[in-house]
Formats: C-alpha cells, structure tokens, sequence
C-alpha cells in the first residue's frame, strides 16, 4: 500500500509544518513576551519598594513622633523640675512616681525615668531602671547639654528594640537640673512593620545609627552591624557597653552603611547578593524621619523572576494547550479531506489492477462527491469495456494454448521419431558392420578350427557345417543345410550301436544351456564308421538371452581313445601282473603273522611284519596308480551304499593299529553315529585309510592321532589330526597335487607315491565334499573333510 | 557231517595253496579248478554252496566260465565271489553284470577278511 503510505506522509507534512511554525512564533512571541514582562515588573517592582519602604518609613515616623512629643511633654509635668532642684529628695519618690504614673496611662510610653546631672536614675516607673548611671549614654549628654535626642538600643532585658527619647529638665532659672527619659512603647512600631507590605516582600531591617540592626524579620540579624565597623565607633560602643557588651558581627552591606554613616535620608535601590541567603536581592534603605533608625527592605530579586517565570509558563501551557487543540482540529480537518482522497486513490489503484467489483463511497457533499460519482462512472463504462475484453482474450488465450500444446505434441512426436530413425540408422550401420565382422570372423574361424562344427537353427535344423566337420564326417554342407542334425549326424555309443543317442541339439535348444557330451561318443561317417568323439554342444543366444540355435563342437577322438585304451590295457595287465605275486606274499605273510604254521618266534614275527608291511605298501602303490589313472580319466565307478562311517573308520584303524603300537603311536576316536549316509565305502576306507595312514607314518614316537567324526546340520565332518611332522607352509599348497610330497616327507625315510591326498582329494570332491588342512611345521597336520549327507554319485562317464 | 565244499578256480599254485591251506584249516573242504571250464565242470558236478573264481586263467577266462555256469540252469545258484587282481572299473561291473556276487581284489583282500567273506556264505 505505498499509495497510502505517501498520503500518510502528506498528511504528516503538513501537520509537522504547521507545528514548526506555531512553535517558532510562540517561541519568539514568549521570548520577547517574557523579556518585556520582566523588565516591567522589575521596574515596578522596584518603584512598588521604593514606595512600600518610604511608606513605611513615614508610618513609623509618625509613631515615633507620638513618642517624642509625649517625651517632650515630660519636663513640664508639675512637680518634675521641683523634684529635681530639691536637694533632699528620696530616690523613687512616691508622690513624684505617682504623677508620672498617671502621666503614662493611655499613652504610648513604657517607661518615664528621671536622671540626676550625674546621670543617676533617681525615679522610674520601671523599677529595673531605678539607680543605674547612665552618664555616659550619648541621649544623656545630649539632654544634658540643653538638646533633646532619640536613640534605639536593644534592652538587654527583653532583648527587645527599644526606643529612648531624652529632654532635660530644666529649672526657672533654665538650668539643666537633671534628664527625664522616655522609653517608648515600641509595639506600635511593630504593629506598622508586621504583617506590612514590605513584610510579605521580603525581609526588613531597621538599624540604628550606629549601623546596628535592632529589629528585623531577617533571621540571626539582630546585633549585627551593616557594614564593617569603623574602629572608632567600634571603641566608644564598647566604652559606652551600648549593646551590653554584646559582640557586633558584620554584615555585608557596604552601600547602606555607607548611606546610614552619611546619614543620608534614602539610598537608591540596588542589587546585592545576600552571601547569607544565596540569594540576589533588591536592597531599599530609607531613614525614618529626622531619627536615627534607618529602614532597609530586602526582596529577591528572584521572585519577580519567578512570578515572570510562572506567568510565561502558564502562557506557554496556555499556547500548548490551543496549539494541541489546534493541531487534532488540524488532523481531523486534514482527515475528514484526505480521507476521501485515500479512498478515491484505494479505489482507483484497484481498479488499475483490474478490479472493477471495488465499491467507492465518498459522502463528503463537496466537490470530492462529485469527482468520486464521476470516477465511478468512468470504472463502470471501462468495466463493461474490460469484461467485454476479457471474455474474448480468455476464449483467444485458451485457442492459442490448445493449439501450442499441439504444436508441442507434434514437436515431441517429431523429435522422437527422429531420435528413433537416427538409433536405428545407427543400429543399422552398427549392425552391419559387427554382422559384416562377425560373418568374416566366424567363417575364418569355423574354417581354421581343426575341430569339426556344426550350427543348427532353434528348430534344430543345420545351417552350418566347417570343413574339420565335413572331413570327420564325409557329409558336405551343400547336402546337409535345412535338414534335423541327427538326420545327417549319427551320434551313439560306442560299441553300442542299439542305445538310442540324446537329442543333445534339442536339450540345449530347450534348456539354454551348454551341453559336454558322453565319454564314449562316436559319430558314425557316411559309410557308418564308428569315429570316437569329444564334444559339447552350446546355446546360440540373442542379446535377450532367448536361445534360437546350437553349435556344436566334435574333435576326432580316435587317437586318444585308442591311447587310452592301451594304457588302461597296459596299466590292467600291469596292476594284475604285479598284485598276483603281492596278492600271494600277502596272504602267505598273514598266515605266517597268524601262527598258521605254528607259533613264529619273535624274531621271525618282526621279520614277518616287516614283510607283510612292505607288501601292503607295494599293493597300495599299485592302487594308488590305478585309481590316479581312473581319476585322471574321470572314470571312477562308485557303488554307493548305505555306509556307517563310523564301522569302516574302525576298519581302518584296527589295519594300521600294529603299525601305530609298534611306534607306540595312541590312535583316539571320537566318532558320532551317523544315519543315512549313501556312499561308496570302499572309496570311503581308502580315503580314511590314506589319511590315518599318513597320521601315523608322519608321526614322532609316542605321538598321537586324534579321529573325530559328526554331524553339522547338513554336513559331516571328519577331523583326522596329529601332533606329527607337520608340512611346511610352502609345501602346503602343492600337498593335494599329484606326486607331491612335502620336503620333510622326502627327507625322512617315510615311503610314499604322493599319490594319496591326491586321490584322497579327488574322492572327496567327487562326492561334493571338500578337504581343508590347517598344519604347523614341526607340530602337527589338522585334516578336515567335510561330505554333504547326500552325497553325490561319482559317475563313472562324466 | 560233511564238510562245506568251496569251488576255487585258481590257476596260480601259489594261490591255490594258500586258499587249500587256509579255507581246510577253517574247516572247508577246497576244490581246486586249474582254469573255467574245469570249474564249470565241478560246478556242475560237486554242486558247491560257493566258488571263489579267478578271472584271468588259460582255457576258459573266469568271465566265460561264470557267464556258463549263470546261464546254467544246475549251476545257476551257486554263488560266485570273483577273487581277481583285475581291479578295473569295468571288470567289476562286467562280473556282476554276468552275476557275481562280490567283486574282490586279492591283493587288496587280507586272508582274515577272505576267511570271513567266506563264513558268510557259508553260514
């Protein structure tokens, strides 16, 4: 709302404006205001104190006055002046007391006393006068001398002003017989000064003139000079004992005490700052009259300064006040303008957004009215205009998106087509090439292999035959493609003519997998040859993995069959040839160690032993060729039953237990009955027989064997462990290869093939089981085997 | 009584002295036959309960010789444990394929363990 936001600040402008302004001249108007008033008022001030005090000084004057006429009226009272020339006369005369008594009722007087020319107050109607000498007191002297005089002291007694008029008293002769004294009433003096006009001003002294101040209602005045005491004065005060001895202090009042020195009538008014108070004051000094009491006024000057300051305030608090009623008069006047205003440009900034539903109401019955109809008149034709508008750009601006979003489509649509042509342009090339590389390559390949090959289609029909093929089999390509493979190649079993040979193409075609063909394969040729075979048959598959042809690879076996042949005729008539005599030493051996002819004497049984140990020795040697030949072969035959392991372990051992005791080798067992193992068991005794046989052969004397055989889950397993030899950490890898023996093996005396774990490895593997060794040179050798409970047939044609 | 006969066909003499020797101590009454067709001769002559057969020996070879006597019909129950040192694979499935009822390896066999092969049949 930054529209808003500026009016706001118009407003404030002008309300800030008009207050600097108001301010600024009600500064000024205050200021010189104030200046004016308060050289005004102290003008008046001063003349109201110059007046006040002269005023007062008269009234005091004419007090005083009355005093001093009845003072002047003593001397003449009858019997005074009789009193005083007769020289008998009784201090305090009864008859003389009583005149005078009488004389003071209803006048201003507190005292009359009447003193000898000794200055010896011989009657007073003041007992505590009575008898003083009071020779020396200027008013005395005076008197004395023929003039009258006044003079204000303090009476020591009540610590009061007083005020002492003398007249002599003369004889009829006009001779000076004595003094009477007057001591005057001073509370009418009081009277005039308390509660007056200079009273409430401020502060009033009134000093003698010795420039004492003997009645004030300035507090700690009383007893204090104006000015510094002149040395002089200060001498006869304290001669005289005026003022009862009493120490005079200073007060800082050089002007005035200069004027009551001089004895001047009124000093000019001036200011003075009272160091007492801290204060600035207006000083006023008058003399009362033609006496020696002098009238000073003090009034702070700080008063006019605050009545000013009051009156300035208050006129400002006034100008505050209207300048505050001014300004909400202002605001609510601005307001009840702008207001209108605030609306109109609300509304008109909507309706440039494009509002038209905004409702403007302006009741001002002015020419804001009538600008606001107007306005509202306006919005309403440019909103019929607008909706007009609207509807038609919607209906155009949904077209136009209808049809960019064809558009787009097509672009897309587009774009993928070409990307697709242009992968399958490239596809293509691509393709052509590999096929053009893959058809050179296969051919050469197909055409250098020695091998005889052959390609079928996922029906199983020939597309390819190599020339090793047409060669082996006399059947040419050109006669063979599109024809079922076994049409063409006659595959069978040899020497068995009648067995019906697998479809192997089709197995693979439907399996997917590759195929090693039987041991005793024979294709038969053209003129129905028997030619032995090797072969295996593979799946040609598409990149999905979809199986759509079979090759199938054959070699001439011819020569090694008949290798073969001739080794396991040779190695049959060899192993037959060679156990006919080991058969025959055994079994006559074994008679003799059995005492058939009789007892043998010890000497004759070790030899006997010797014999029988040797034979068996030379017998498993045999074995162990044979059974590496049939192993080398593939072609072990098991005739698995179903075997207690546990019984054939024992078997064994009880064979090789001569053997151990000889060399007090201890044979433990620790063997766990198993159920349902189906295995060969004389493949079984052969591998046991080897490895407790290696145990103990490869074993120090007094060593041990530890055999232990149990079930884990779906394993057995079988520990053959002793504390023999060991085999060497190099050697232990190479132990299970054929002809192999350890080095500490070869070095010992200790006969062997490295035949054994050999076929001991191979048997247990055959059967899906596996052989680990854990051995420590010099320690001993750890044989694990571990054989799944169903174990595998070890076929003999695999 | 009469002693159990068992029928050797044995053409080695050491053997055959062996088996004489051993089985006649066991209580066995041992006949020896030199090569097949002797022993199928006194197969069908002496009606033994068991034969022990060698295979390879001049004449007739033990496999000719147990093929007759299975084929025949007088000799056909007679069991027939081939004692050979032929250890090939087919050799022994060729024997029993012709009907023998064990298959062992003389030099893999110890005199105690024929003594006891033998008791079993014999039982």
């Amino acid at each position: 709302m930054s529209g808003n936001r500026i009016k706001l600040s118009v407003q404030v402008k002008i309300i800030l404006s008009l207050l600097i302004v108001v301010f600024f001249l009600a500064s000024v108007t205050v200021v010189v205001v104030k200046n004016r008033v308060e050289d005004s008022m102290l003008n008046t001030k001063k003349e109201t104190i110059d007046l006040a005090v002269q005023q007062q000084a008269e009234q005091i004057d004419i007090v005083l006055n009355e005093s001093k006429r009845v003072a002047e009226q003593v001397p003449g009272i009858p019997g005074i002046s009789d009193y005083l020339n007769n020289d008998n006369r009784q201090n305090q005369d009864t008859k003389t007391l009583r005149i005078l008594t009488d004389f003071i009722e209803g006048r201003q007087v507190e005292s009359i006393s009447l003193l000898d020319t000794q200055g010896v107050v011989v009657l007073s109607t003041d007992d505590l006068f009575l008898e003083k000498e009071l020779g020396h007191r200027s008013y005395f002297l005076s008197a004395l001398s023929g003039v009258p005089a006044t003079e204000m002291l303090i009476d020591i007694v009540s610590k009061e002003p007083g005020i002492v008029f003398s007249a002599p008293v003369k004889d009829k002769m006009g001779k000076v017989i004595g003094v009477s004294i007057v001591k005057a009433d001073i509370q009418p003096v009081y009277e005039t000064l308390i509660d007056s006009y200079i009273d409430r001003l401020g502060k009033f002294m009134l000093v003698n003139d010795d420039g004492v101040v003997v009645f004030a209602n300035k507090e700690n005045a009383l007893y204090k000079s104006l000015g510094v005491m002149g040395e002089e004065i200060k001498k006869m005060i304290q001669n005289e004992d005026r003022y009862s001895g009493k120490e005079i202090e200073s007060l800082d009042y050089d002007e005035a005490q200069r004027s009551v020195e001089s004895g001047a009538e009124s000093a000019p008014i001036y200011e003075f700052f009272d160091e007492d108070d801290g204060v600035s004051e207006y000083i006023k000094m008058v003399r009362v009259g033609d006496s020696p009491l002098y009238l000073i006024s003090e009034v702070e000057s700080g008063t006019v300064t605050d009545v000013v300051n009051s009156l300035v305030t208050s006129v400002i608090v006034t100008i505050l006040s209207i300048l505050f009623v001014g300004v909400v008069v202002q605001i609510f006047l601005l307001r009840r303008v702008l207001k209108p205003l605030f609306t109109l440009n609300k509304y008109a900034l909507s309706v440039s957004g494009g509002n038209f539903n905004e409702t403007l109401t302006v009741k001002t019955s002015d020419e804001l009215e009538t600008l606001a109809e107007s306005i509202k008149k306006m919005v309403s034709t440019i909103k019929d205009f607008y909706s007009g508008l609207e509807e038609k750009v919607k209906e155009k601006t949904a077209e136009l998106e209808k049809t960019l979003e064809q558009i787009e489509a097509k672009n897309i649509d587009l774009e993928n087509t070409k990307k697709a042509v242009l992968n399958v342009m490239e596809d293509l090339n691509e393709e052509k090439d590999r096929i053009f590389y893959e058809k050179n390559r296969i051919e050469t390949i197909l055409k250098s292999i020695g091998d005889g090959v052959f390609v079928t289609d996922g029906e199983g029909k020939i597309t390819i035959i190599n020339k090793a093929a047409e060669e082996i089999t006399g059947h040419r390509l050109v006669d063979s493609v599109g024809k079922y493979y076994s049409t063409i190649f006659k595959f069978g079993i040899e020497g068995h003519p009648e067995i019906k040979y697998r479809d192997f193409v089709k197995e693979v075609l439907e399996t997917g997998s590759q195929i090693t063909l039987d041991k005793h394969s024979v294709i038969l040729d053209k003129k129905g040859n028997e030619i032995p075979i090797l072969d295996s048959a593979a799946p040609v598959k598409d990149v999905d993995g979809k199986t759509y042809g079979c090759v199938t690879v054959f070699r001439d076996n011819t020569r090694e069959r008949e290798l073969e042949r001739s080794k396991d005729d040779f190695l049959s008539v060899t192993s037959h040839q060679l156990r006919t005599p080991l058969g025959s030493m055994r079994w006559n051996v074994e008679m003799l160690l059995a005492g058939d002819s009789g007892k043998l004497p010890d000497e004759a049984l070790e030899l006997a032993t010797q014999i029988h140990e040797g034979n068996l020795r030379m017998i498993n040697l045999v074995n162990d060729l044979l059974n590496v030949n049939r192993i080398d072969q593939g072609r072990v035959m098991d005739e698995p039953v179903k075997t207690d392991l546990a019984v054939i372990i024992k078997e064994a051992v009880k064979e090789l237990n001569y053997e151990a005791d000889r060399r007090k080798i201890k044979i433990n067992m620790d063997l766990e009955k198993i159920d349902g193992i189906v295995i060969d068991p004389k493949r079984f005794r052969e591998v046991i027989t080897n490895l407790i046989s290696n145990a103990v052969k490869y074993n120090r004397v007094g060593g041990w064997v530890k055999i232990t055989l149990n079930q884990e889950k779906k394993w057995i397993q079988m520990i053959i462990e002793d504390n023999g030899v060991g085999i060497p950490k190099k050697d232990a890898a190479s132990i299970f290869r054929k002809f192999f023996r350890a080095s500490n093996a070869v070095q010992s005396e200790t006969e062997g093939s490295g035949l054994g774990l050999y076929v001991v490895k191979k048997f247990v593997e055959g059967w899906g089981g596996k052989i680990e060794l854990s051995s420590k040179e010099g320690k001993g050798s750890k044989f694990t085997i571990y054989l799944p409970l169903k174990i595998n047939k070890t076929n003999t044609d695999e | 009584m009469n002693k159990p006969v068992i029928l050797v066909a044995e053409d080695d003499s050491l053997y055959a002295k062996v088996y004489q020797n051993k089985l006649s101590k066991e209580g066995y009454e041992v006949v020896i036959a030199g090569n097949g067709k002797e022993a199928v001769e006194k197969a069908e002559q002496l009606k033994p309960k068991l034969i022990l057969m060698d295979l390879i020996m001049p004449v007739m070879d033990g496999f000719s010789a147990l093929k007759k006597l299975k084929e025949n019909q007088k000799t056909k129950g007679i069991k027939v444990v081939v004692m050979s040192n032929l250890g090939q694979d087919s050799d022994i499935q060729k024997a029993k394929d012709l009907g023998a009822e064990e298959y062992f390896v003389k030099a893999n066999i110890s005199i105690q363990e024929l003594v006891e092969k033998v008791k079993v049949y014999l039982v």
